[in-house]
């Protein structure tokens, strides 16, 4: 009866070590969640950034400057951060001219649109993520550049656990 | 005897169960969003791009984009939501992700009409739209206990500004079914 008694606190000691204390790069992918969260926002700034820079239709000699960038998506997302993290990005790369927006004379303003699809069912939880930014040009009103960047996470429950 | 060892092997087991569950039951995976997989009937990521694919590939083909002069100018209209839509669709993410592609495409430009709503001064040299891009999205549901069977559409027309006359009109049906 002891023997019993010593194996189940074995192994529910296993179960309950105290929860422990890890940094982590930011800039390392860890799913934890479905939800929003601070490596989805450095993959869609960096690859957005290189859209940009990449581009065959903007025209690197102008200046450009950032507007909002809206959340609509189900979860709470920083996108000043999202912003200024884009913005330096293109500063960084000596390629685009960024100009503060209400200063600077700027031919171009970054307009962004964050929206997500959430599902959930007995089984699974299903976000979606996509993020819009576009470059309007100021004197026209000409969309001169477009460009999507999406993440989708899904989340399937485990066959045992209660 | 074997009384003890049925014993421990269910407590064993309840304990592995009981990890597992503390741990955090399931596994949160990135799939690619391109990929057409749907994890239930409901409206989905595939849905969006199944809708956005065959619209932007249609516009394409239409004669007054494809065998225009010059490059005609789009704006975007309203894409409303059906009366009979019982879940949110979010149709502004429809269409822009459709002005996205033909954007991609060069072969239209788009005029940014949020951008000059939301000028205080309507001041620059606008250039005005040849054509607007307007729809609708429906929706028809069942569940019948056994399987769900779920029906949607996206219309989508495209009206030039001047005439009013509707120069291209499209329709996408998507019906996925469950069985329990």
């Amino acid at each position: 009866m002891k023997f019993i008694f010593l194996i189940g606190i074995v192994l529910f000691s296993g179960c309950n070590t105290p929860a422990k204390m890890q940094s982590i790069d930011p800039k390392e992918n860890q799913l934890t969640t479905i939800r929003w969260g601070e490596s989805d926002l450095q993959e869609m700034a960096n690859r957005v950034a290189t859209h940009i820079l990449s581009s065959s239709t903007i025209d690197f000699s102008k200046s450009y400057s950032f507007g909002k960038i809206k959340n609509r998506s189900h979860d709470h997302i920083d996108t000043k951060h999202l912003a200024d993290k884009i913005s330096m990005a293109l500063v960084q790369s000596g390629k685009v001219k960024i100009v503060e927006k209400e200063k600077g004379k700027s031919s171009g303003i970054f307009f962004g649109k964050i929206s997500s699809i959430f599902k959930k069912n007995d089984r699974t939880k299903d976000m979606f993520f996509n993020f819009n930014l576009t470059l309007t040009e100021r004197e026209t009103s000409r969309v001169v550049w477009s460009h999507d960047v999406e993440i989708r996470k899904v989340y399937n429950k485990a066959m045992f656990g209660w | 005897m074997i009384v003890k060892k049925t014993v421990i092997a269910v407590g064993i087991v309840f304990a592995m169960v009981g990890c597992v569950s503390t741990g955090g039951s399931g596994k949160v995976v990135r799939v690619d969003p391109r990929d057409m997989q749907d994890t239930d009937a409901n409206y989905g990521a595939e849905d969006l791009h199944i809708f956005v694919q065959k619209m932007v590939s249609a516009m394409l083909q239409t004669p007054v984009i494809a065998s225009a002069s010059k490059k005609p100018y789009l704006a975007l209209g309203n894409i409303g939501v059906g009366v009979g839509v019982d879940e949110h669709i979010d149709t502004k993410l429809i269409k822009n992700s459709i002005r996205t592609n033909l954007i991609k495409s060069t072969r239209v430009n788009f005029i940014d009409s949020e951008y000059i709503d939301g000028l205080e001064k309507k001041e620059g040299k606008f250039i005005k739209k040849d054509y607007e891009l307007t729809g609708d999205v429906h929706s028809i549901k069942k569940d019948t206990g056994s399987t769900i069977d779920n029906f949607y559409a996206l219309t989508l027309k495209l009206t030039d500004v001047k005439t009013s006359v509707i120069v291209w009109s499209e329709e996408k049906e998507i019906r996925k079914i469950v069985n329990r």
